[in-house]
């Protein structure tokens, strides 16, 4: 293994060209027409076009990547997180390539992708899940009998999905048929696949998931939980490990349900087992991701292991080099998902030219970044731009690192949630970790910006102002303003 | 060399006066005075058409650091962790609120139609949800903002529609 495809964009592939670069592995990434001269391409030692802007021409495009690993000299491909990661025809198709797939193998993808046949695989591994049924296509009857056998509230899910698309929350039998269009059509989007089955929805419960990590030689360790209750639309937007609700006695079943999920299906390289958990200490299976997370970061700032590059050891066919005894956790992370999409307008998704971007720096601060001044948000794909994770001793010196960070942080361009996560990170109920799936309609429920500095912004505003409006023609400071030319400007006081 | 601007930010109008004064900058907003002083200031660079600049500066001693984007008609200012986007020009000065209830529903970004849930002359609730547009694989639901009765559709089901584009209207009951 020397040159890895990096079958992704954004962060993710600006991440796994950072780990090939570490490891000594040559990185190519690839691009739509909507992802000239992005970062990721930056990132990489070559950057080949793949197809037009819409996903299912580039970034979802079998085809076209393998011919990008072939144009680019790859032996291995990573496929990042959404787009084709669990895909297990892609991934046939890369080892049929005569390409090392940097991943689980196929056959594990293929059961856990399907919600039904994972559900079957580790219930008999002991494993609980959480009670539900699947659908007839188009058999409204059944769904109606079905749904009121569970009692409403209940969930409905794409069989094929993941990332909360095509995930609808049913609270009557009159929304029932509307929520199974919907979420037919979404999982037939998003994933050609529009069967969906129904779940029952448990009341307030915490998403927590485990790690794991495993090697050809049978080696199978776990990095402890994240939880990851902050969400909207189903997807996450702050994440933190450990879970504040996570005893010594849940965590060490936790653990061992993860792992136990994992055996089932003969995992190998870095996968997660996602659970609800109960306010008793109940936990119940929800899926495996069999593919590295978005919220790795915050796994590696408290172990110290890099799930990336141990990803690329694992595929290379080297035993991982540690054991469970070796993962001793460290203090408390926390991430926060920074999208281009509007928290005042149902977090409607953003895009455009990114005109400023500032990030924070300091102690315990990690930036796990996809874009840059000057590069625009595509309208196309996921709205992430970039993630912003602090480390600390405990949990409220973590999260009062990230709160400064975020404070530190700016982005003008596309609307951002970046307030609306500090006011998340600032609310009481999260301070004292009281944290499940239904926070933010809870506690935000007509989240508005709240405009603390207008006046000094004002000002900002005025004082800019004063200055004549820079042209493509411009070498900077070719325009001073008065303020500028006044004289001598005493520094300090 | 005094200078007079209007911003309006949401619903408000912020009317800011500047003059140099022997330390700097005497400023008022809306009428009350305050000192600003320019501790450090990049060159302006043009990005995707704005015209962008890093600024520190002390207002009435405070110290601030501020990313700022200038468009035509807009100043974007970003200010310990928070965007302020204040509106410049003629669209700064008309009053009035334009958070009020509006009786077309304009599509907020570019999108797809996924379906128009309302047909020509019926009658709908406020909050009553009439399309349903997908952007970045993300359905959203648009809802009616006032009662009354549909008098045009913009748009048909699986048509791509730009940002603004209204597509449907409203007329309140008479």
């Amino acid at each position: 293994m020397q040159r890895v495809l990096i079958a992704n964009r954004g962060e993710i592939a600006v991440r796994v060209a950072r780990a090939c670069h570490e490891v000594g592995l040559a990185a190519v990434a690839v691009y739509s027409e909507a992802d000239r001269g992005a970062s990721h391409t930056l990132a990489a030692d070559a950057a080949i076009p793949i197809g037009g802007a819409p996903a299912r021409e580039s970034y979802l495009n079998i085809e076209a990547l393998l011919a990008a690993a072939r144009a680019g000299g790859a032996d291995a491909v990573h496929p990042g997180y959404g787009f084709l990661a669990e895909s297990a025809a892609f991934a046939r198709a890369v080892e049929a390539a005569g390409l090392v797939w940097i991943g689980p193998p196929p056959a594990a993808i293929a059961t856990m992708g399907d919600k039904l046949a994972a559900r079957a695989a580790v219930e008999v591994a002991g494993v609980p899940c959480v009670p539900g049924t699947e659908l007839a296509p188009g058999d409204a009857r059944a769904a109606t009998r079905h749904a009121s056998r569970l009692g409403y509230p209940v969930l409905v899910k794409a069989a094929a999905g993941g990332g909360g698309k095509g995930m609808r929350t049913v609270g009557s039998e009159a929304e029932l048929a509307e929520a199974l269009a919907a979420a037919g059509r979404e999982a037939e989007a998003a994933f050609g696949d529009g069967r969906v089955y129904l779940e029952k929805l448990l009341v307030r419960p915490r998403h927590v998931e485990v790690q794991v990590l495993g090697d050809r030689h049978g080696t199978l360790v776990h990095l402890g939980e994240r939880e990851c209750s902050i969400q909207r639309r189903h997807q996450k937007i702050i994440e933190e490990t450990p879970s504040p609700a996570v005893t010594p006695r849940v965590r060490t079943e936790l653990v061992g349900a993860a792992l136990a999920a994992a055996r089932a299906v003969g995992y190998v390289n870095a996968g997660t087992v996602e659970f609800l958990l109960d306010a008793d200490g109940r936990f119940y299976f929800l899926e495996m991701n069999t593919r590295v997370q978005v919220e790795h970061p915050i796994t590696e700032l408290v172990t110290g292991v890099d799930i990336v590059a141990a990803q690329l050891g694992i595929a290379a066919g080297r035993p991982l080099g540690f054991t469970q005894a070796d993962v001793v956790p460290r203090g408390h992370a926390i991430e926060a998902r920074l999208y281009a999409e509007d928290p005042a307008a149902s977090f409607f998704p953003s895009a455009g030219p990114i005109l400023a971007l500032r990030e924070p720096a300091g102690p315990g601060i990690r930036v796990d970044s996809g874009v840059s001044a000057g590069s625009v948000v595509p309208l196309e794909y996921d709205p992430l731009l970039g993630k912003i994770s602090a480390w600390g001793a405990d949990r409220a010196s973590a999260a009062a690192r990230l709160g400064a960070a975020l404070r530190e942080t700016a982005v003008l361009g596309p609307t951002t949630n970046l307030a609306f996560l500090q006011d998340v990170l600032a609310h009481p109920a999260f301070l004292r970790g009281e944290t499940h799936t239904g926070f933010l309609a809870e506690h935000f429920p007509a989240w508005r910006e709240r405009a603390d500095d207008a006046l000094a912004a004002a000002l900002v505003a005025a004082v800019a102002a004063s200055r004549p409006l820079a042209t493509a023609g411009d070498t900077p400071a070719a325009a001073p303003t008065p303020w500028e030319t006044l004289g001598p400007w005493r520094l300090g006081r | 060399m005094s200078t007079e601007l209007h911003l309006r930010l949401g619903s408000r109008v912020l009317q800011v006066g500047t003059a140099p004064d022997e330390n700097g900058i005497a400023a008022t907003v809306d009428g009350s005075a305050h000192h600003v002083r320019v501790l450090a200031r990049s060159g302006s660079a043009p990005v995707a058409g704005a015209s962008v600049e890093e600024l520190a500066l002390e207002v009435d001693g405070r110290p601030h650091r501020a990313l700022v984007a200038r468009l035509r008609d807009r100043v974007l200012v970003a200010l310990a962790g928070r965007v302020y986007a204040f509106e410049t020009g003629e669209a700064a000065t008309t009053s009035g609120d334009r958070g009020g209830r509006s009786g077309t529903v304009v599509a907020p970004m570019p999108g797809k139609v996924v379906a128009v849930m309302v047909a020509l002359g019926d009658t709908v609730e406020a909050g009553q949800p009439v399309i349903v547009l997908e952007a970045m694989k993300m359905e959203t639901t648009l809802v009616a903002e006032v009662p009354g009765r549909v008098t045009a559709l913009g748009a048909l089901a699986g048509t791509t529609v730009d940002a603004g584009a209204v597509l449907v209207t409203i007329a309140p009951p008479a």
